[in-house]
């Protein structure tokens, strides 16, 4: 007795479910349903389809190339029955399916953490797109306006700080190097200008 | 012919149209591909042209050389001539990775559209 796989969508076919199809160069394709059967009898490629694992595999949706997927295998070999290995396997695969979980679920976050951000920008880019095709101005709330000034007025004040100066005389915020510079082609004035400051 | 009566048996009808699947045209076209020198077609009395026409890549017989290279024009034989160049076919094994029987390593399958 075996839970087998499904040839197109990967879902479990339990003993008594689905169909097999044999083709006549001895190979087997299981089915879990008339569904499935029906796709590939139409020739239609399990990795192009949306609803199949397979598609979502191949294209990133789910964990796919990860090491513990390895533990659970088909074995073509029956093993000797032996009552300390059966307890052992039996406490393998809870703490397989442990990992598998977690490992499942970090990977989920993962990429929910990038759709988060790319779903934001895309509905900002509709609003903005919709609100210039319609000529309405966007509705901004007395909070989010002094919002938005506090955030411009912080904005400036970084740029301030961080601006080079164009004249030599002020070399204040220019690097050691670049000061030098400076000094050797303007001559000693502006030298001494430094040292002042 | 001549009953009257047509037949709707679309089981038989789907068997008289078996197509080969893709994996199969996949390891033909590319048996053929790799073969050095062209093979003669056996003489077959039952299929389009003696079965001397032959387009691996669709699987298809035509009734002369002007029908084949006709066909070889098309889109859907250009479009099929392009997925047996690029694609891995579909296997057991990749659907049983694929149901998590085993990493699956994408690398090794096909070219993802």
């Amino acid at each position: 007795m075996r839970i087998e796989k499904c040839f197109v969508c990967g879902a479990n076919v339990y003993p008594g479910h689905g169909s097999l199809y044999v083709r006549n160069d001895a190979k087997m394709f299981r089915f879990c349903r008339s569904k499935c059967r029906k796709t590939f009898q139409r020739k239609r490629h399990p990795r192009y389809l949306r609803w199949t694992q397979a598609y979502r595999k191949t294209h990133g949706k789910e964990l796919a190339n990860d090491l513990v997927f390895d533990f659970e295998q088909q074995r073509s070999r029956v093993p000797k029955y032996d009552r300390e290995l059966v307890g052992q396997t039996l406490a393998a695969m809870k703490r397989v399916e442990e990992v598998q979980t977690a490992r499942r679920t970090a990977f989920y976050r993962e990429r929910m953490k990038v759709r988060k951000h790319v779903e934001q920008r895309q509905a900002e880019r509709e609003l903005a797109q919709q609100s210039m095709s319609a000529n309405i101005e966007l509705v901004t709330t007395a909070a989010t306006a002094t919002e938005r000034q506090a955030e411009r007025l912080a904005r400036s004040s970084v740029r301030q700080r961080v601006r080079v100066p164009a004249g030599p005389s002020d070399t204040s915020g220019i690097p050691a190097a670049i000061e030098d510079e400076e000094c050797r082609t303007n001559g000693k004035r502006e030298k001494m200008d430094v040292a002042e400051e | 012919m001549g009953s009257g009566r047509k037949r709707h048996n679309r089981a038989a009808r789907m068997t008289r149209r078996a197509q080969p699947d893709l994996d199969q045209i996949h390891a033909e076209y590319h048996a053929v591909q790799s073969r050095t020198v062209a093979r003669r077609e056996p003489l077959d009395i039952d299929k389009p042209g003696m079965g001397q026409f032959r387009c691996v890549a669709c699987a298809r017989y035509f009734v002369s050389v002007s029908a084949q290279r006709a066909h070889e024009r098309t889109k859907a034989h250009r479009r099929r001539l392009r997925q047996l160049h690029t694609d891995v076919p579909y296997t057991v094994q990749e659907a049983m990775q694929a149901a998590g029987l085993g990493a699956m390593r994408i690398d090794q399958h096909a070219t993802v559209r």
